[in-house]
Parts: C-alpha cells; sequence; structure tokens
C-alpha cells in the first residue's frame, strides 16, 4: 500500500481550516511547533466565516468589530506570516490510531485531494475542528410536500452572498438560530418579504443583540412557541402552516394558521461534525454532540484534541479562537515533551484528575475532565433562561458536597455560553479533598 | 418535431426502462417518452427497495410467476448493470399464534411458488439473525433469497443500458394525445410526433389516461400512499435483513430494513388517496406517527433520531393482479398497468415477456425482428469513491484528479461522481437527477453543503447558467434571481 499513495510525517495535523483550526495551528506554532500541517476541504482557508459577511466579529479576540472574512483574514494572514503548511481542497475521510506505532507518530490521517490523490499524514497529535452542520427539515420529521424552497439557513446564505443569487422572495423562517436571524436580515436588505421568524421554544435560541439589530430594527415578527407543522406547494413551495405549541412542544388544535410564501429557511440548530471522531472511537458526549475533553482539550485518545464548533457549538467565534488556541498548545507541548528523552509522558500531573458533571439547570461543561495539574476554565451552557442567580461548583465525595466556588449572574441564557474560571486556590481545595482519587466535580445552578 | 420507430414505449419508471432494455436486443428503433424531467419518479422512484422473494402473491397469478422470476434474475442485473443490490434475506415476524398461521401459510404458498430457501424459525433464531427484533417476536419466515436494491438507481442503469444499445429516450414530454390511422400510431407529446407500429403503456399512475387516449380499456387506477422515513447511514447496522410484521389486507405493512445504500429505511404507510388530493406524495404526521409506532412493534429499540429525510410514494392497484397483455380494443397497443407491489421485483421479468410480445406484434406487422449481434448487455457505473479502499482511490485521483475533490462530504461524492453522471447516456442536468445518480446531496446534510457546488458543475456541464439550474422539473430554479433584480 506504501508505494500506492503519498506519506508525511508532521508533528500535529489540523484537521480543518476554519477558524478553529486556524488559531489552534497558530497557537502551536507560537508555542515553538514547527512541523504542522493544516488541513481544509474547501478550496480557501478560513471555513464558514467566510460566507459571514456581516460584522459583529473579533470584539473579544481583536478588540475590534471585523465581518467574518475579516475575522478570518486575520488568521490565514497569521498562518501565512508564520510559514505554517497548510493544504486545501483536501478532506480527510479516516484517522487511525496505532498506540504501537514507533516514534510517536500514533496516528494516520488519510486525505483525499485532487493535486496528491491520496495523503496520508502520519502525526505524533491530531487536532479535530471540523466545524458543525445545520440540522435539517429530516431531523424534525416536519410533514408536508417536498417542494424546492427549504433550505438551510447557511445555504441561503452561501447562495446570497457567494453566489449572487436570491433564493426567494417571500420569506418564513423557522428556528431562532443567529444564521436564521441574520438571513432574516440580509434577505429583507435584498428586497425580499421576510413574513416572520418562528421560534417553538418560548425564548429565542439567538443572541440578544441579533434579536435586536436584525428582527427589532427590521420590524421582522418574531413568533415565539411557535412552529411550522406542514409544507405546501407542489414545484415550488407556496406556503406553511403555523401553529402554536404548547410547553411540551406539541402543536395546539386551533392556532393553525396559513402562511404564504416561497421560501423556508431552517434555522433550527447546529450539530458538530463528528463523523471522523465517532469512527476513530474517541468518547462522545452524547449533550455537546463532541468529544468529552480534559482541560487541555484532549479526548479520549490521547494525542487526539478537539475545538470548535465539533466539540461543541459556539455562539462567538471568539470563544472558538481562544478554546482553539488551549488546544494548539497543550498539541504543541505534547510534542516537546516526547521529543525530551527525559520527561516521557508527562501528562496528567501528580493527581488523578476529576470528571467534571453538569447538574440541574446546566446543560453541559466543557471540559468534561480536568487533570486538576493547573488552572483551568469550565465553559458551560443553561437548559433554560435563569435570573439573579449563580454558578456552584462543589466537590462530591459519596453523600458529601462541598462547594468550591460560586459565580453569580444576572441573567443565565441557553443561547450565550458561560465561563467559570477554576484558579490555583481552588484547585489546591480540590486536591486536598481527592487526595490521590479520582474525583467528581458538580456543575449547577442555583 | 417528427420522428418514426417502431415502438413507443410510454413511462420511464422501472417497468418501461426494463421494457426498453429487452427491446434494445432487437434490430428495431424504440422510443421511450417520459412526463416527467428524469427517471423513475413515479412509484419506482419511492418504494421499499425490497426484491421480494415471492411468498405474497396468490399462486397462479402473474404477480407470482413475475416475482419469482424476477427475484432470481437481479443478482445477475446488478452485476452486469452496476447498480447497488444486497442479498440480505427478509424475515416475517409473528408475534402470536395468530401470526404463525399467517407464517405458515406464506411459506406453504412460497412453496406453491417456487421460492427457494425459505425457513420457519423461531423467535430466538429470528433474534440470532436480528438482533434488534422485540423479544415479543415468536416466530418468522426466513427467506434467504430476498434482497435490496436502490429502486431509482436500477431503474436509470436499465434504461442506460437500453440507451447505450439504440434506444432513444425523451424525456419532459407528457403525452398529449395518441391517434391511429392506417395501422400506424401517432404519438404526440409536448415536442414530438412520433409514428409507430406498436405501443406499449407502461404510465403507472396515468396508464388509465394513456390508456384513454388510445381508445383501448377503461382502466381505473386506485391509488394508495405510503410513506416513509429515511435514517442517517450510521444507524444501517441497525437492520441486518427486511423486517416484515405479517401482511394484511391493505399491504405487506411496514418494515424496517437497510437500504442498499447502507441507511436505514422505515415505511410505507398504506393510505387511500383522494380523486381530488392536490399533494398525493405529501409527508403527513399521522402517517410518520403511525410508521414509527409500527416500526418500534417490529424492533423497540428503534431511535426516534437520526431520520435524514421523509418521502412518500403512490402505489398504482389495479384489481388484485398485473395487467398485462395486448389491449383486445386497440391492436397492437400493449397495457403493462396495476404494477404495484411487487412490480419492482417482476420488471425484468415482465420486460422479458412484453420486449417479446411487441416483436410478436411487429413481426405480424411485416417489420423484420432481428436480435442485434453487437448487443452490449453490461454498463460502466459511476465509481463509488466511498466505497472503495485507499488503494482504489490513489489509482482512480491518477486516472483522473477530479477524483480527489470531494463535493458531497456526507456521502463521500466527488466532482469526478458528478461530472461522470452528467455525461451518461441520459445527462438530467438537476440537482435531483445527480442525487439520484451519484448521491451527491443525500445524506445527512441533505445537499446543506454542496448544493451550490454541484450547481456549479451542472452549469459548467450543460451550459445552463448557474441561475437556472433546477432542483427537478419546471418552476423548480433554486435561485429566483440574482441580487438586486428583485
Amino acid at each position: 500500500m506504501e508505494d500506492k499513495h503519498m506519506i508525511k510525517q508532521v508533528n500535529v495535523a489540523v484537521v480543518g481550516g476554519g477558524p478553529a483550526g486556524l488559531a489552534a495551528a497558530v497557537a502551536a506554532y507560537d508555542s515553538g511547533e514547527r512541523s504542522l500541517i493544516v488541513i481544509e476541504r474547501d478550496k480557501h482557508l478560513g471555513g464558514i466565516l467566510q460566507q459571514c459577511i456581516h460584522n459583529g466579529f473579533g470584539l473579544q479576540w481583536f478588540k475590534k468589530e471585523l465581518t467574518g472574512p475579516e475575522y478570518a483574514q486575520r488568521f490565514i494572514d497569521q498562518v501565512e506570516e508564520r510559514n505554517i503548511e497548510s493544504i486545501t481542497g483536501t478532506m480527510v475521510l479516516e484517522i487511525q490510531y496505532h498506540p504501537e506505532q514507533p516514534e510517536g507518530y500514533t496516528k494516520s490521517v488519510f486525505c483525499l485531494s485532487p493535486s496528491y490523490g491520496v495523503i496520508e499524514y502520519q502525526a505524533k497529535a491530531v487536532i479535530l475542528s471540523m466545524g458543525c452542520r445545520e440540522r435539517v427539515r429530516g431531523n424534525l420529521k416536519t410533514p408536508g410536500t417536498r417542494p424546492v424552497g427549504i433550505y438551510s439557513a447557511g445555504l441561503a446564505q452561501r447562495l446570497v452572498n457567494l453566489e449572487g443569487v436570491m433564493p426567494g422572495k417571500e420569506v418564513v423562517i423557522l428556528g431562532s438560530g443567529d444564521i436564521g436571524l441574520i438571513m432574516a436580515r440580509r434577505m429583507k436588505w435584498e428586497g425580499a418579504d421576510v413574513k416572520m421568524v418562528c421560534e417553538i421554544m418560548p425564548y429565542s435560541a439567538g443572541l440578544a443583540r441579533n434579536i435586536q439589530q436584525c428582527l427589532i430594527d427590521q420590524d421582522i415578527p418574531l413568533h415565539l412557541s411557535t412552529t411550522v407543522i406542514n409544507i405546501h406547494g407542489k414545484d415550488r413551495l407556496e406556503g406553511v402552516t403555523i401553529a402554536q405549541v404548547d410547553e411540551k412542544r406539541q402543536p395546539i388544535p386551533g392556532t393553525e394558521r396559513y402562511v404564504s410564501c416561497d421560501t423556508l429557511l431552517l434555522s433550527v440548530g447546529l450539530l458538530p461534525e463528528n463523523e471522523l471522531s465517532r469512527a476513530l472511537n474517541v468518547e462522545m458526549d452524547p449533550v455537546t454532540g463532541g468529544p468529552k475533553v480534559d482541560e487541555n482539550r484532549q479526548t479520549s485518545i490521547p494525542g487526539v484534541y478537539a475545538c470548535g464548533n465539533v466539540l461543541h457549538v459556539h455562539d462567538i467565534v471568539d470563544f472558538v479562537s481562544k478554546e482553539s488556541t488551549i488546544a494548539g498548545n497543550a498539541a504543541a507541548k505534547q510534542c516537546a515533551a516526547e521529543a525530551a528523552p527525559a520527561s516521557a509522558g508527562a501528562s496528567a500531573g501528580a493527581s488523578a484528575g476529576a470528571d467534571i458533571k453538569a447538574q440541574g439547570n446546566v446543560r453541559y461543561t466543557v471540559p468534561q475532565h480536568a487533570s486538576l495539574g493547573e488552572a483551568f476554565s469550565v465553559y458551560c451552557r443553561v437548559g433554560q433562561p435563569q435570573s439573579e442567580g449563580k454558578f456552584v461548583l462543589k466537590a462530591i465525595q459519596g453523600d458529601k458536597e462541598t462547594v468550591i466556588l460560586e459565580k453569580k449572574f444576572v441573567r443565565a441564557v441557553p443561547s450565550e455560553m458561560a465561563e467559570i474560571p477554576v484558579q490555583e486556590k481552588h484547585l489546591a481545595m480540590i486536591r486536598d479533598l481527592f487526595k490521590d482519587q479520582r474525583g467528581t466535580l458538580v456543575l449547577t445552578t442555583e | 418535431m417528427k420522428l418514426k420507430a417502431d415502438i413507443v414505449i410510454v413511462g420511464g419508471g422501472v417497468v418501461g426502462a426494463t421494457i426498453a432494455r429487452e427491446l434494445s436486443r432487437f434490430n428495431v428503433k424504440t422510443v421511450l417518452v417520459e412526463r416527467r424531467e428524469d427517471l423513475a419518479r413515479g412509484s419506482s422512484g419511492a418504494n421499499s427497495g425490497i426484491v421480494h422473494a415471492g411468498y405474497d402473491p396468490e399462486p397462479k397469478t402473474l404477480m407470482a410467476k413475475y416475482n419469482v422470476k424476477g427475484c432470481a434474475m437481479y443478482p445477475v442485473l446488478a452485476e452486469e448493470l452496476g447498480f447497488p443490490y444486497k442479498p440480505v434475506g427478509s424475515l416475517v415476524i409473528a408475534f402470536d399464534e395468530g401470526g404463525m398461521e399467517t407464517v405458515r401459510k406464506l411459506y406453504a404458498r412460497g412453496l406453491k411458488n417456487g421460492v427457494p430457501d425459505m425457513e420457519i424459525i423461531d423467535g430466538d433464531k429470528a433474534r440470532e439473525i436480528e438482533p434488534n427484533l422485540s423479544q415479543e417476536v415468536v416466530g418468522a419466515l426466513w427467506a434467504r433469497s430476498a434482497g435490496i436494491i436502490s429502486p431509482y438507481e436500477a431503474t436509470i442503469a436499465f434504461a442506460e443500458n437500453a440507451a447505450v444499445n439504440g434506444v432513444q429516450f425523451l424525456l419532459e414530454q407528457p403525452v398529449k394525445a395518441i391517434a391511429k390511422e392506417n395501422g400506424l400510431f401517432t404519438v404526440t407529446t409536448k415536442d414530438y410526433e412520433i409514428t409507430a407500429e406498436v405501443v406499449i403503456n407502461c404510465a403507472g399512475i396515468a396508464a388509465g389516461e394513456v390508456s384513454a387516449m388510445a381508445g383501448a380499456e377503461e382502466i381505473t387506477i386506485s391509488q394508495r400512499k405510503g410513506e416513509y422515513t429515511l435514517y442517517d447511514r450510521n444507524l444501517g447496522g441497525f437492520a441486518k435483513t427486511v423486517i416484515f410484521q405479517t401482511p394484511d389486507a391493505a399491504g405487506k405493512g411496514v418494515l424496517v430494513t437497510p437500504t442498499a445504500e447502507g441507511n436505514l429505511l422505515l415505511g410505507p404507510s398504506s393510505d387511500p388517496i383522494a380523486e381530488d388530493d392536490p399533494a398525493p406524495t405529501a409527508t403527513t404526521q399521522e402517517g410518520q406517527d403511525k410508521i414509527f409506532a409500527m416500526g418500534r412493534k417490529s424492533t423497540p429499540n428503534l431511535p426516534f433520531g437520526g431520520a435524514i429525510t421523509g418521502f412518500a410514494g403512490i402505489r398504482a392497484v389495479f384489481g388484485s393482479d398485473f395487467y398485462i397483455a395486448p389491449s383486445e380494443k386497440v391492436e397492437n397497443f400493449i397495457q403493462v398497468a396495476g404494477i404495484c407491489s411487487p412490480g419492482l421485483t417482476s420488471a425484468p421479468a415482465i420486460a422479458e415477456d412484453v420486449a417479446q410480445m411487441a416483436a410478436d406484434l411487429l413481426k405480424k406487422q411485416g417489420v423484420e425482428v432481428t436480435k442485434k449481434e453487437n448487443w452490449i448487455s453490461t454498463r460502466e457505473a459511476i465509481p463509488s469513491v466511498r466505497e472503495m479502499s485507499w488503494d482504489e482511490r490513489a489509482a482512480l485521483c491518477k486516472e483522473d484528479p477530479a477524483y480527489g475533490r470531494i463535493v458531497c462530504r456526507c456521502e463521500t461524492v466527488t466532482e469526478g461522481q458528478i461530472r461522470k453522471a452528467l455525461r451518461s447516456p441520459i445527462p438530467v442536468y438537476t440537482i435531483d437527477g445527480v442525487k439520484r445518480r451519484c448521491r451527491a446531496g443525500m445524506g445527512r446534510c441533505q445537499g446543506s453543503f454542496c448544493t451550490p457546488v454541484v450547481m456549479k458543475i451542472i452549469s459548467e456541464e450543460s451550459g445552463i447558467p448557474f441561475d437556472q439550474i433546477r432542483k427537478a422539473g419546471e418552476g423548480t430554479t433554486i435561485a429566483q434571481g440574482k441580487l438586486k433584480e428583485i
């Protein structure tokens, strides 16, 4: 087999050249790693940001308001300035893990490329940064006909922003995810009649600023606790039936209403795209849809890291950059440690570590494990909006609960990720409680 | 435009396509007309994709005869024509003694029909074959000769092979009139006037209309809707075989089956369609709920999530058996109507007989009918990069680098495959046409990522401007104008 395809050895292979992969690669480089490859399936680096031509990116990371392509370009420039190798138009189809492989090249990353055919990158560390995809009508099982005119908001965004065509003139949007809100405004600006955004939940799934700027400022109504229950039209979409739903999200009889439209955009959630991770047998978190990771964003397979929307869906790209920097640094550190003969296997530190579990209104946490070696942050999302409360991190030992730290909030909403820093003083407390045993930390709200 | 043919086939479903292929063995001029923009757009494109073993039809019916014969033909046909076929076998499961009674009846009927390799097994053996089967199952009929195919890919494969052998395919040509003068038919379609000695009616649910146009028998086709749910490829292993419940009057019941392409399929419901129903192929909440509940009965672990699309097909039902015969009212007009289940299985066997029937009629008209010496029996399929080993992929990329560029990430479909689909003997320049031929857009994201790229490739191959590319038939352009034109 070896003579039939190209084989290259690298220390760190980054799967995906979107915001996550680029930030991870830059961080790994800046941590001293020079043997890197970024593998991107699209023709250009930058990922989905290239079609997000609206502004609002970068306020946290670059302290400047940028458009999506501008944000991406800053990272592309950083990659180019550092001469980090990248290969585009090339898709990773399989990652193999061979723990017995000599010299630490334990991962084989198989790619298909029009320029080189099949390439196998043998790597010491792999960073998974494949991003996410949108949920589709089939996931919702929305009944009705199957005409043209039903698109994911992201596909409509690409058609309008990159291809210069309009998918329709009379638009209903199902789901108040951020891409749907952005597209509501975009379609309206391009002359479409955007009739409404329907959201099955009693609250919006999008950021508050997008509700204000994209709907309220544009006079586009948002119907909460409302969903599409039927789709009409033979060849082209002619209309949808909407209905209000009860607290169990079931349509309320008598509230059905026909709304004529030629376009239905779906913005009903994003799914981390983990087909490669699953095939690699990385341990997954059923709530996030991404791998379970430690504070270095390392998965259950040593030397395989995950960051960005493939790990869990983020609301702001700046947080993706921050998270990916952690993964990139860790991958570089791992390769450096493996190269240094004295300190083999320097990973977890002295403590046996802890599992971190979400409880109550906390829907999930990232990371799901921590080595307790260094200070880190727990990121989380709540399941329901909650006002005037606090996040509470507790150590669990049998029936005994010890509060490690509390962080107050004015309002926590599912659409906004929260950060709970675990500082050195907290770590000392936890290590003292757990001694050499692996422990459990629980994050909840009160 | 005027055309002269010996035989006109009306209808581009699996029946029309298999008949076209059989007729392409002869030195006669055959034209197939189809009203839709692609083949397999009616019942042939939306069904369970099962190659039935043949224990269902009453003995001595045409259904029984053609089903068993067709089932035996598919392994060879799939090999020759390169469409997906898997001989997975089928189970008819029973939950109680009443069910077992039916199982024994089906077994006896199968023996009479000449079905090979059947066995009545107990519940434990059934669960051994099918680990996700309900604990309530007490026994089953295990028929090893049953299989699964991709019904639209098979139809396209039959048609392409026929086209290579000289049959002319006219798509988007609904028949407006069929006249007969001096023993010669004139079939008028949207753009053509085709004269022919023999006309074959395999118009599926429109068989009654076509028969009426020719002044032939009155055929009243009743329609039943079958709803399906298609699951993600990662659930394809959930079922290993075709799992039927015991049949009832409305049909063979809801089945849980892997598809030949590796997905999991659930369905069909079987509900009558009102004559004035404006959307006979719309899915319904009730239908989707019903098949899910029935599926859970067979396999209680059937997941609620993981569905990627739902669809509905129409069954054309005419009495209790196929209607395959020369018209008694209009000479040289052949009726191939009411080909409901097991029509897909039966089609290749039906086609052999119908082609011979047509050839005999031509001979009677004094037309010389000889067999072609250079008839091509095989078809070069579009390579499936997903199914290939890394060595095979490397070799293919060397031949053509376009096989190294993934366009549809969910189904691992490359630009090379899409271009090959668009350069096939019957090219169809639509998003759905590409999807049916090489699966681009068939996967879990349902084309959310690849649609614009596929549109560009179609535009390059066909010369149709990007903003005029259609999903399917007329009135289905993806774009409705360029920016700033609204």
